[in-house]
């Protein structure tokens, strides 16, 4: 299959107060078309550097990353990837179903084919268990609704690419368990290629088809590991020998110390 | 969560919202402070036996204002007619010189010393300035208010725009939008409840500014005229205080209509949880 993603050498330098912080060196990762690739590693590792450098919103200082073939850049004009931030980052003066269209309603040349007309958005919205709240405003939501709003945002502009930076990391952790299945149950109704950052091992196990593990300072590749659990993933997976084989090796990976 | 469960979430956290104190009390609570006040001042004056000529009692300004009501009503039209202009058109300089600045840190390190300047340099310094640039009249009185209220129009939107949720801008720049489209969609609603902090600091200074430009521009009428000619009189103090009342309820009515505005735009979906 072909690379929908490849990213080869990237660095990034931020100047600091205590000289230059070498955020990314020499980073090298090929995606390919309709994988799901987390990037996990503890914070300060430059894994939303790299995602930001992917999305582009930031210019790396040195390498090349190419998106379905053309820069990042042109990929974001060409509304080509869809991206979940860590906050909800929904406007709060706008309602649910508003805030789930925002991406369809800017930018209107670079409209993509597979883009969600108001009817699906709608139906979409119920899908994740928001029917009847079209017409709430985010203030009135919990945070796991929140998210699941911004969920249903990226899906609706049909990006072959969905970016996604910790998006659960603020729910605590039985919304998440209930997050993650969701997402992956979109992903494969929707089909994309996703690249998620996450610092919690078991989520990277559980959703990924490969884990990139990265090391701080310099940020870098330190290990990548296969995920060959059988598709769709349940519940009932978190508790075979195999999951917990991946979580164990990660953990030993994320530690510095090799298996 | 099932649909029951969120729905009985959304319900407790606007029964929290709900919850008021005593809302007769609140309603109560600035008249009475007028109230006090106003006996206050007008036991003080008697006990110390001040004359009306030196300090009129409240009971008699509003009397004064009682008297000839078409008066008041005619010259505070005229002060408020340059003061609202001068408010709108120093509002819509700091919209221009407000957006570029906080689109680029270097273009609000360049206009930042310019716009100190216009802020330190004391107010009455333009008046006669804008007389000799724009003639006498309306047209330099409004000058002089719009320059006043300009600079804290100008910071307070530039702080508004800026305060844009970051992640909220790269959402919408990672979908291709444009800086038009990220203004419009994000920042400036994101800045309105700034920019109407700006405006109820710029509605005082809008009147400061009206005032003083009447006091330079030779215009035949406005309560800053009457202020004026009022303490070349003998019993002018009463009308000096009548004047100030009258701009007073100008200023005051200006926040109560601001108050009512933003609560429309704004409609409590502001607030962030």
């Amino acid at each position: 299959m072909a690379d929908a993603l490849t990213i080869a050498d990237v660095g990034k330098r931020f100047a600091g107060r205590s000289g230059d912080v070498d955020a990314l060196a020499r980073v090298g990762l090929d995606v390919a078309d309709g994988e799901f690739v987390t990037l996990l590693g503890p914070s300060g590792c430059g894994k939303s550097t790299l995602l930001r450098i992917v999305a582009g919103l930031l210019a790396p200082d040195a390498g090349v990353v190419t998106v379905l073939g053309d820069t990042p850049d042109a990929a974001r004009r060409a509304k080509r990837i869809a991206l979940v931030p860590q906050s909800p980052a929904l406007l709060p003066w706008r309602t649910v179903r508003s805030n789930a269209r925002l991406l369809t309603e800017v930018n209107r040349q670079g409209d993509g084919r597979r883009r969600l007309d108001e009817t699906q958005i709608d139906a979409l919205l119920a899908e994740v268990g928001l029917a009847g709240f079209g017409d709430a405003y985010p203030s009135e939501l919990s945070g796991g609704m929140q998210q699941r709003v911004a969920l249903v945002r990226a899906f609706a502009l049909g990006a072959p690419v969905l970016l996604m930076d910790e998006p659960f990391a603020a729910l605590d952790e039985i919304l998440r368990a209930e997050m993650r299945y969701l997402l992956l149950r979109l992903w494969q109704e929707h089909q994309a290629t996703v690249v998620f950052v996450t610092h919690s091992i078991a989520e990277a196990v559980l959703l990924s088809d490969r884990v990139v593990v990265m090391a701080p300072r310099p940020g870098r590749v330190a290990a990548v590991e296969q995920i060959d659990l059988p598709r769709p993933r349940t519940p009932e997976i978190e508790d075979t020998p195999a999951f917990a084989a991946h979580v164990v090796r990660l953990r030993h990976l994320l530690s510095g110390r090799s298996s | 969560m099932t649909a029951t469960d969120a729905r009985a979430e959304v319900v407790g956290r606007r029964a929290v919202g709900r919850r008021r104190h005593g809302g007769a009390r609140r309603a109560a609570a600035p008249l009475i402070g007028i109230m006090v006040f106003a006996a206050l001042w007008e036991g003080l004056l008697r006990g110390f036996d001040v004359k009306p000529f030196i300090m009129p009692g409240p009971w008699r300004i509003l009397r004064t204002i009682g008297q000839d009501p078409g008066f008041f009503w005619r010259e505070g039209l005229t002060t408020a007619r340059e003061a609202g202009a001068g408010l709108g058109i120093g509002l819509l300089l700091s919209v221009v010189v407000a957006i570029p600045m906080a689109g680029s840190r270097f273009v609000e390190r360049a206009v930042q010393p310019v716009a100190l300047l216009i802020q330190v340099i004391p107010l009455v310094c333009y008046a006669p300035a804008f007389v000799i640039w724009l003639n006498t009249g309306f047209k330099p009185i409004a000058a002089v208010s719009a320059l006043v209220c300009f600079v804290p129009l100008l910071y307070n939107l530039v702080a508004g725009l800026r305060a844009a949720d970051p992640d909220t801008r790269d959402l919408l720049r990672s979908a291709g939008a444009s800086r038009a489209e990220i203004l419009r969609h994000v920042e400036i609603p994101s800045a309105l409840p700034h920019l109407f902090a700006g405006l109820r600091t710029a509605v005082g200074l809008a009147l400061v500014g009206a005032v003083i430009g009447e006091w330079f521009a030779l215009v035949p009428g406005g309560l800053g005229v009457w202020i004026r000619k009022a303490q070349a009189t003998g019993s002018g103090a009463t009308l000096v205080w009548a004047c100030a009342f009258a701009l007073g309820a100008i200023g005051a009515l200006s926040l109560v209509a601001l108050a009512g505005l933003e609560r429309l735009l704004l409609r409590g979906t502001h607030e962030r949880r």
